[in-house]
């Protein structure tokens, strides 16, 4: 068992390309952590480096304080190029695939059963991968990214190409394996996914991580002193009384920007005094997706 | 190592349950029976049917029933006829269903013999030559009276006993090229095997998955073996088919000149000893290529030099075959290579110094060795590179 997990200053050159110019994060047991980025923004290298398939070129991955090389931990991996051998069974590739990450067969077949089961294709155990659909396919790559009861799961883009229930159905999953303690390393493009599983997130913009810490935290930061009133009221006297300025306005949907939290509890006073029906009220905090689009649109 | 034979155990139990395995040794197993059969097989598409040829002559020179008689065989037939059938037999040789196919019409001396013939079978020609020059010549000397011992002396064939020192070489001919072929098709069969499941488990983007749980090197060995093993596997099925067929059918192969001796203990231990060091140094060639390449779209390309190389070997064992001694042939038969089809070629054609075969082996191991350290670094850095092919020198200086 550990507790944490450190990178500090992670670095990867190829040749003149800085991959990654010294990125550090912690996560620790039992916690999601999201890794976010546009593409080529030096994710999959990090991810890579974790896993140990490629070398770093300076900094640190320790597990406890300990070199994680060292640990001898588990790693399950869904990389966002997913791949099967299309010709084979089933059955035949997962248990291959938990055998060369060091489960016994007979393990192996039991959990492979109750992994099927759990994925609702219990059927599928002798079928070829080539004769599955592409949303069974995902399903089959994440079974085997997890059939051999792995310490961290590193997921890349785990929900793409998925039709809503299958979402929630891996969602359930990633739940459940949060719940008994294993560590999910999210990359994705997804934010309301990552939003949902990740306390902690690292936004990398070529190789350079440019925010990184507790998601709460971060949402603090970039707050833009908005509130979002749902009304089916004309609320512009009101507004125009307290020198507040409208952002957006859709039907019912208001969001108004303030300058103090005075401003605010005056304003709020006014309507509820006026007897004006209120369905929605809150201090609007942004969004992950907006901080995204902040910090990595052009 | 417990994940090496993980691996190594799933190539081979994935690659005898595929299917080209399976139609592979049928075909293989139905070849060597018809090639055992081939003697049965052409007298059924070819059925000999017998041929009559007439001869006529006005009774000068003396060719009796018996003497035709004599030198008639099951498919030719050497009959007497008369003056007067002569003629007709001439006019009808082109008809379809002519009782004969050819006449011979001893003439005077000035005119000589006449042979009229409708067959191209060069046998047959040449046999009822001989037999007329023969009794030509033998009207023509007692004719000028020239004795039966002084014609013997002059016309019977110089006593020449011709002793063949290279008899081995000789009955070993078809026996090489046949085991040739073999070791060509087992190196380049199984080495692009090996070649096309890297590609395979590249474009399937399988590798991603594969190289987190195992290292680079457990998964390039692992495959090697496992096909390998299957290889052998294959080719010992074809073996002992051949064996089973050649008891149950019963017949002489020697029919092919030497090609019994396939079952010689010590012709099968070098064939296999040299298939399997001559696939292992090919297939990790063909694997380090495969790994530099990311779709089966390119895999053609990537395994054409091995390809042409093994072509060019080939080639050269059938040039080598009249003169294996060959300077130039003895020096490339150490070159790595060379080696498991020239001197497997050497061994049975000639007779090798027991010290050359051995060094020959150690040179072969050493190189498949350093080839397998060099082959299996361009696999770990080929197998994560997707795009364009890069050049070798380029994927050995990069850092992983």
């Amino acid at each position: 068992m550990y507790m944490r997990i450190d990178i500090k200053d992670l670095q990867k050159n190829f040749g003149e390309t800085k991959a990654l110019k010294g990125i550090s994060f912690s996560v620790n047991q039992g916690e999601a952590f999201g890794l976010l980025g546009r593409n080529g923004a030096g994710k999959t290298t990090a991810i890579r480096i974790i896993l140990g398939i490629i070398d770093k070129d300076g900094g640190s991955i320790t597990v406890d304080g300990k070199d994680i090389k060292s640990q001898k931990l588990k790693f399950g991996y869904l990389p966002e190029e997913r791949g099967l051998y299309l010709k084979y069974s089933v059955s035949d590739q997962l248990i291959y695939l938990a055998r060369i990450n060091g489960m016994d067969k007979k393990v192996a077949k039991k959990n492979l059963v109750d992994l099927l089961d759990e994925f609702q294709i219990p059927s599928y155990y002798n079928k070829k991968v080539e004769s599955l659909s592409k949303g069974n396919k995902q399903k089959i790559q994440l079974i085997a990214s997890i059939l051999h009861n792995p310490d961290i799961v590193v997921l890349d883009e785990p929900f793409s190409g998925l039709d809503p229930v299958n979402i929630e159905l891996f969602k359930s999953v990633i739940k459940r394996l949060l719940k008994e303690g294993k560590t999910v390393l999210f990359s994705s493009h997804r934010m309301g996914d990552v939003e949902e599983f990740c306390k902690k997130i690292s936004l990398l913009k070529s190789g350079e991580m440019i925010l990184s810490g507790d998601l709460e935290e971060i949402k603090e930061k970039y707050q833009q002193n908005q509130i979002e009133i749902n009304t089916s009221s004309d609320l512009s006297k009101y507004i125009e009384a307290n020198n507040l300025e409208v952002v957006e306005k859709q039907e019912k949907r208001h969001i108004i920007r303030y300058r103090s939290n005075e401003q605010v509890n005056k304003f709020f006073k006014e309507i509820v005094t006026c007897g004006i029906e209120i369905f929605k009220f809150e201090y609007r905090k942004p969004t992950l997706n907006e901080i995204f689009i902040k910090e990595l649109g052009d | 190592m417990k994940t090496l034979c993980t691996i190594f155990k799933f190539t081979y139990i994935q690659n005898i349950k595929s299917k080209w395995f399976v139609v592979m040794s049928i075909i293989g197993v139905v070849l060597i029976g018809l090639l055992i059969n081939i003697g049965s097989i052409f007298g059924l598409i070819f059925p000999s049917t017998e041929t009559k040829i007439a001869v006529y002559e006005d009774g000068s020179i003396g060719i009796t029933d018996s003497e035709l008689k004599n030198i008639s065989t099951d498919s030719l037939v050497l009959q007497k006829v008369d003056q007067n059938e002569v003629n007709q037999i001439k006019n009808t040789l082109k008809e379809k269903g002519a009782e004969y196919k050819g006449i011979v019409i001893f003439k005077d001396e000035k005119s000589g013999v006449d042979f009229h013939i409708n067959s191209s079978d060069t046998n047959l020609i040449n046999t009822v030559s001989t037999f007329v020059s023969n009794k030509y010549t033998l009207y023509k000397a007692q004719r000028a009276n020239i004795a039966g011992d002084t014609y013997n002396y002059l016309f019977n064939d110089a006593s020449i006993n011709i002793i063949k020192e290279n008899e081995t070489a000789e009955t070993n001919f078809a026996l090489v090229m046949i085991m040739l072929i073999l070791l060509y098709i087992v190196i380049l069969y199984y080495g692009s095997i090996t070649a096309n499941s890297i590609i395979e488990e590249k474009s399937n983007r399988i590798m991603e998955t594969l190289i987190t749980a195992a290292k680079p090197f457990q998964l390039f060995a692992g495959k090697i073996l496992g096909v390998c093993c299957a290889g052998i596997t294959q080719v010992l099925i074809l073996i002992a088919s051949f064996m089973v067929m050649n008891k149950v059918f019963d017949k002489e192969v020697s029919a092919i000149k030497g090609l019994d001796k396939i079952t010689n203990p010590a012709i099968l231990m070098y064939f296999i000893v040299f298939a399997l060091l001559g696939y292992l140094l090919y297939s990790m060639l063909y694997g380090a290529l495969g790994s530099m390449v990311s779709s089966s779209q390119d895999a053609a390309q990537a395994q054409m030099p091995m390809t042409v190389m093994l072509m060019l070997v080939y080639l050269l064992a059938i040039t080598a075959s009249s003169n294996p001694e060959n300077f130039v042939i003895r020096v490339l038969s150490y070159v790595p290579f060379f080696t498991p089809i020239l001197m497997f070629e050497r061994l049975i054609l000639t007779s090798v110094p027991g010290v050359e075969v051995i060094l020959s082996i150690a040179i072969l191991i050493i190189s498949i060795i350093v080839i397998g350290i060099i082959s299996s670094k361009i696999y770990r850095k080929g197998v994560l590179h997707y795009g364009k092919g890069i050049p070798v020198l380029k994927i050995l200086k990069m850092k992983s």
